[in-house]
């Protein structure tokens, strides 16, 4: 299958708390075609849960979707009713998330939940669905499904649980896969683990992939594209090679140093961004990234930098090309 | 799960033990007796106390009445000449529980829901009426709701039997008197359990999965959120199995929450301890069934 499968296009979501509007996501546009991977990057707090939320209409309360059009498989996301969103929840679109030991019912057993999913979305019989559900746990490297549905998620590891999770998520089938920094809350061990096994069921089940995150070091051998956000924007766009080797940001810059590379030795220090990320409440009229820049011009700070392409496939949001640009130019 | 039940009723044993020999000592330093307040002469009283050996020693007394608790015997009343506590007990104690039930099945059933639906409507209008009428509710005396329903439904507009507990109509104003308080504090307190778990990130997952909101509600919130209520349902069980005293007053039913309060006064003492006792009992025997219904709720508590 080729084509646009998801299309985003400049959506904001703010949320309507007390202290004000905090603007959480601020116009970010970005198209999925099938069976691809995108990678989601950016610190914590820079909009990746929320935008992705969005796709399922799972904005939690205060929050809304204040401007913007979501476009799933030909579908109005936005502007269809709840009844009809909750047949693509789970159905075509799937969402896995952070912490395996808080996503699960913890008074459910496992089997329980898997066959309450394929029962919500097909008319398979009881008998059909935990079948299908031991299928789908042994597809995971769950080893003893039979016995493992009828657990509870306390008598799961925590790196069990992502793949009962993982199992759950994939048993009807769905378009689209959301992995919500589907490895953060594990061990570095389990971590590898569960990326091979997303890995791994890529090419199996051929669906297209949203991997969020906010370590650019597990998603490089994933990702067919990658999107870098910052307090709610998309600051660069481009390949894995993009990203990695033709860095055109100075924010996706600074998450590089950040990660502990394999041709280094460990004295070299890791050097995390300097400053905290801006208040989401009173955006700058500016570059938000500004205030944290060490390339900042007089220009980032009143003025918000629009993408531009660097290369084909490749855009940035940053003052420095543009200059760079008229340079080359003059 | 037998060796934790087994263990369980061992420390009631311990328990009631305690309780009893604490009530019958704080009980015996009231000033006075049972038959002081009657006018009878100082030689009648010396004679009824010989007749029941409160001219002993008291722990001589404690010692008996401990011998005839062990065989179930709680003695007999001192008011009602020659009435064994335990026929008492065995009269007035299903009268109480017999409308105890009906109120809390009411609090239950309507409290829940209307927690539950609160927290889903979670500051809408609704869920502030809802929370402004259950700050009401907690906070009007049952006797005060009981006199005004009797005055209203009783009296003025005669749709509502006033007395005893003859037919299905004569309990509605009593049980929804007696339910009114825990019907209006469990649908708070499912309330702000409800909420909590509707944070959850296990309410997402549901909902993420397409899950009507019914079942997510129902269904994943509704299991995680009930456990508050079940410990609150243990003592609140005993209490109102036992009798209000005040509603059982207005209504005229024959139930034990009288007993209560008059052993006291009276200083009836087989009454005080065997009333006590029993309702020590009691609470424990809940307590004992709301943490059993704790692990049908939770499968990660385990019994041992
Ligand atoms: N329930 C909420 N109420 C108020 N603000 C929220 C809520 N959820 C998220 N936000 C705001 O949205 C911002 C982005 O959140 P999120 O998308 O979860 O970040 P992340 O990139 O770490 O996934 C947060 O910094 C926070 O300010
Ligand atoms: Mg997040």
């Amino acid at each position: 299958m080729s084509g646009e499968l998801l299309k985003i296009d400049d959506l904001h979501v703010s949320f309507f708390t007390p202290a004000g509007e905090v603007k959480a996501v601020n116009g970010i546009s970005y198209t999925l075609e099938h069976g691809k991977v995108l990678g989601i990057v950016g610190e914590s707090g820079s909009g990746k849960s929320v935008s992705a939320n969005a796709l399922m209409q799972l904005i939690p309360y205060p929050g809304r979707v204040t401007e913007g059009q979501i476009t799933f498989d030909e579908q109005d996301i936005l502007g269809m009713p709840i009844q009809d969103m909750r047949k693509l929840r789970g159905k075509e679109i799937g969402m896995i998330f952070q912490d395996p030991m808080t996503s699960l019912n913890p008074v459910f057993t496992i089997g329980n939940q898997l066959v309450e999913t394929l029962m919500q979305h097909t008319d398979m019989t009881k008998a059909q669905a935990f079948e299908r559900g031991v299928e789908m746990l042994k597809l995971v490297g769950i080893n003893n499904p039979e016995q493992r549905m009828k657990q509870y998620p306390y008598e799961f590891s925590g790196g069990m649980r992502q793949r009962a999770m993982i199992a759950m998520t994939l048993s009807c089938e769905p378009k689209l896969l959301i992995a919500d920094e589907p490895t953060t809350a594990l061990d570095v061990t389990i971590q590898a683990q569960i990326l091979e096994l997303i890995k791994e069921l890529k090419d199996k089940i051929n669906s297209a992939i949203i991997l969020i995150t906010h370590d650019l070091g597990i998603i490089s051998d994933l990702c067919d594209e990658v999107i870098v956000m910052y307090a709610g924007r998309i600051v660069e766009k481009g390949s894995i090679d993009d990203i990695f080797y033709r860095t055109a940001h100075p924010y996706t810059q600074g998450l590089l140093r950040c990660l502990p590379r394999l041709d280094s030795d460990d004295k070299d220090p890791l050097i995390p961004i300097e400053g905290t990320p801006v208040d989401l409440v009173a955006l700058p009229d500016g570059c938000a990234f500004a205030s944290r820049c060490e390339k900042c011009l007089k220009l980032c700070l009143k003025h918000q930098p629009e993408l531009m392409q660097i290369n084909e496939g490749h855009t940035s949001a940053c003052w420095l090309h543009a200059i760079e640009k008229q340079e080359v130019g003059a | 799960m037998a060796k934790f039940i087994v263990r369980r009723l061992l420390s009631a044993i311990l328990t009631l033990f305690v309780v009893a020999t604490l009530t019958f000592f704080l009980m015996n330093m009231i000033p006075g007796g049972p038959f002081n307040t009657e006018r009878a002469t100082q030689k009648q009283i010396a004679a009824l106390e010989k007749k029941y050996d409160l001219d002993k020693p008291l722990f001589e007394q404690y010692l008996t009445y401990m011998g005839k608790l062990v065989r179930f015997d709680l003695g007999d009343s001192f008011k009602r000449l020659g009435y064994p506590v335990n026929k008492i007990i065995g009269e007035k104690f299903p009268v109480s529980a017999q409308l105890g039930v009906v109120a809390i099945l009411l609090s239950v059933i309507i409290g829940i829901p209307a927690g539950t639906y609160a927290a889903f409507k979670r500051n809408k209008p609704i869920d502030r009426v809802l929370m402004f009428v259950t700050t009401l509710g907690m906070a009007v005396p049952n006797f005060v709701m009981a006199t005004l329903m009797l005055v209203l439904f009783g009296v003025t507009l005669g749709w509502l039997p006033t007395l005893g507990l003859s037919s299905w109509k004569h309990f509605i104003m009593p049980a929804v008197a007696l339910s009114l308080n825990p019907m209006c504090y469990i649908a708070r307190l499912m309330r702000s359990s409800m909420l909590d778990v509707l944070g959850q990130d296990y309410i997402k997952t549901a909902r993420a999965k397409g899950l009507p909101e019914r079942k997510v509600l129902f269904k994943h919130a509704l299991k995680n959120s009930i456990v508050p209520i079940i410990s609150y349902l243990g003592p609140l069980t005993a209490g109102i199995l036992t009798g209000g005293f005040v509603v059982e007053k207005i209504f005229t039913i024959p139930g034990m929450g009288k007993f209560f309060v008059e052993s006291i006064s009276n200083q009836d003492y087989p009454l005080v301890m065997g009333v006590t006792v029993f309702y020590a009992a009691l609470l424990i025997l809940m307590n004992l069934i709301v943490d059993l219904v704790y692990g049908v709720v939770d499968p990660r508590i385990k019994y041992e």
